[in-house]
């Protein structure tokens, strides 16, 4: 069976460790990134069904990560993960990839419905 | 909880705030800055997301001005007349003059929420320095006071060690 493929883009290793071990928990295959230059180069070399991206980083800001994602023509759903609050217009005026957005922090079972929801 | 009156007599004053309640107590603490002109710098929420807040809590939101750091850095903002998009909590400088410029306003207070949220994007030791610079205008233009807001998960570390020392008042919330 093919399992579906996430990758999971955060600066701190605690959250990537925790989202990977509890998707990898529930069978999906999952690859992480910390900061957004790693993550364009990964995206750019293999193909994923789902992103968990991180808000704010250091290093590429989302809106360039965004800006990256139209330059190489891939439109793989994004879910965000951040502890940034935005208000709902904001959210959707990021990009239409978007199709969550999870404040952190988050619950397990409420991140693994959301998944399962997004790749659906 | 230890945010009286005379507390804001103090020119610059660092909060430690318990990060499990940090949201909650972070708005009772500006709730005490009624009727004051507040320059808020965010970091941590988004303009808009701010001002749903404070309506919330029914805080009048016409006091404050923002400085906000978030939305840029995700989307491109419409403008606003009270508030300032910088583009990300990364541009050190911009964050630097636009606090400037308050203090030269003469606002009440200038907020910078949070030290936290900086530090996971600037060195302690650049921070600090950021810090000390904005001290040294409020001291000198005497008007407006500093509060700086931090984590108290980032008790133990040297910028919390260096602002410490810089600043008049202490408050543990």
């Amino acid at each position: 069976m093919n399992l579906k493929k996430i990758i999971v883009v955060d600066d701190e290793e605690d959250i990537r460790n925790s989202v990977k071990n509890i998707l990898e928990d529930n069978k999906f295959e999952v690859k992480t990134s910390e900061n957004g230059k790693d993550f364009i180069k990964k995206i750019s070399k293999e193909k994923f069904d789902l992103i968990i991206l991180d808000v704010l980083m250091p290093g590429l800001t989302t809106k360039e990560i965004i800006t990256e994602l139209k330059k190489k023509k891939i439109k793989t759903p994004i879910i965000f993960l951040t502890v940034v609050r935005l208000a709902d217009q904001t959210k959707e005026t990021i990009t239409p990839q978007m199709i969550d957005y999870i404040e952190k922090p988050f619950d397990n079972s409420d991140l693994i419905d959301r998944v399962k929801k997004a790749l659906k | 909880m230890d945010i009286s009156k005379k507390n804001y007599e103090k020119e610059v004053i660092l909060v430690s705030i318990n990060s499990e309640k940090y949201n909650d107590l972070f708005f009772k603490l500006i709730r005490q800055l009624k009727n004051k002109k507040v320059c808020l710098v965010t970091t941590n929420k988004g303009y808009h997301a701010l001002i749903e807040i404070l309506k919330q809590k029914k805080i009048n939101e016409k006091n404050f001005y923002i400085v906000d750091c978030v939305t840029k850095a995700v989307t491109t903002p419409k403008k606003e007349t009270n508030c300032t998009f910088l583009s990300s909590p990364q541009a050190i400088n911009e964050i630097s003059l636009e606090c400037s410029k308050a203090i030269a306003n003469g606002f009440d207070f200038v907020i910078i929420d949070s030290l936290s949220t900086l530090l996971v994007y600037h060195s302690g030791m650049n921070l600090a320095h950021l810090m000390h610079n904005l001290i040294s205008q409020v001291k000198q233009r005497n008007k407006t006071k500093l509060i700086m807001t931090i984590s108290n998960k980032d008790k133990k570390s040297d910028l919390f060690e260096k602002i410490s020392i810089m600043s008049d008042k202490i408050i543990n919330l």
